[in-house]
């Protein structure tokens, strides 16, 4: 398959990632049915995650994986999670993709690997404060268009 | 922002153009627009640190 990436922007991810702290776990989930961006998510995902060996992509499926999908709570496909690696244990890190992330929206998901790399989410102390002592769940959806 | 709690914290992107239904479920117009605890908050266009967490303040009431 003609790769989606060109060799200029595999040059500039390679050149962000080599600042990677800690390993980052990708999961891609998708579907059997009505899922019309599944292979080519997939397919942008493995191009990716083989440009460091620090960043790691499992794939799975919505309804073959339920229990994982619930874990993270993943409810659409295509839809990758972006996760924290810490030996074979997997760091929810909160933050997910539903849908394809390109055109604009490929650039916030190599910002994502490198904040989930980080651990740093860069906030102010008082914001860190404020959502440290949430009392109840809180959901942010940003709807974005990719083009 | 999911990152500093994410036992209790989600952070979605949404291609609004590949799940429309959400999208005019929450009465989406223009992107990017940031959905709180579905509906409970709205908040459209990009925003600095405070006011997105002025609003997140505003859509838990605390």
């Amino acid at each position: 398959m003609e790769k989606l990436l060109n060799e200029q922007v595999t040059g500039q991810i390679r050149q962000a990632f080599a600042k990677l702290n800690n390993p980052v776990q990708i999961l891609f989930f998708g579907a059997q049915e009505n899922c019309d961006y599944c292979a080519e998510t997939l397919q942008l995902l493995t191009e990716v995650s083989e440009l460091d060996e620090r960043v790691s992509l499992s794939t799975h499926d919505l309804k073959a994986d339920a229990a994982l999908a619930a874990k993270f709570q993943v409810n659409k496909a295509p839809a990758i999670v972006v996760a924290g690696k810490d030996g074979d244990n997997t760091l929810d890190l909160g933050i997910q993709f539903s849908g394809i992330p390109s055109g604009y929206e490929f650039s916030t998901l190599i910002t994502d690997i490198l904040l989930a790399s980080e651990r740093d989410s860069g906030l102010s102390a008082e914001t860190r404060e404020y959502l440290k002592t949430l009392k109840e769940p809180l959901h942010l959806q940003v709807f974005v268009t990719p083009t | 922002m999911a990152m500093e709690n994410p036992g209790m914290i989600r952070a979605e992107a949404v291609d609004a153009a590949e799940f429309p239904e959400l999208a005019n479920q929450f009465r989406v117009q223009g992107v990017p627009q940031t959905v709180i605890n579905s509906g409970k908050g709205t908040a459209v266009g990009a925003f600095p640190e405070a006011r997105m967490v002025a609003e997140i303040r505003n859509a838990l009431k605390n």
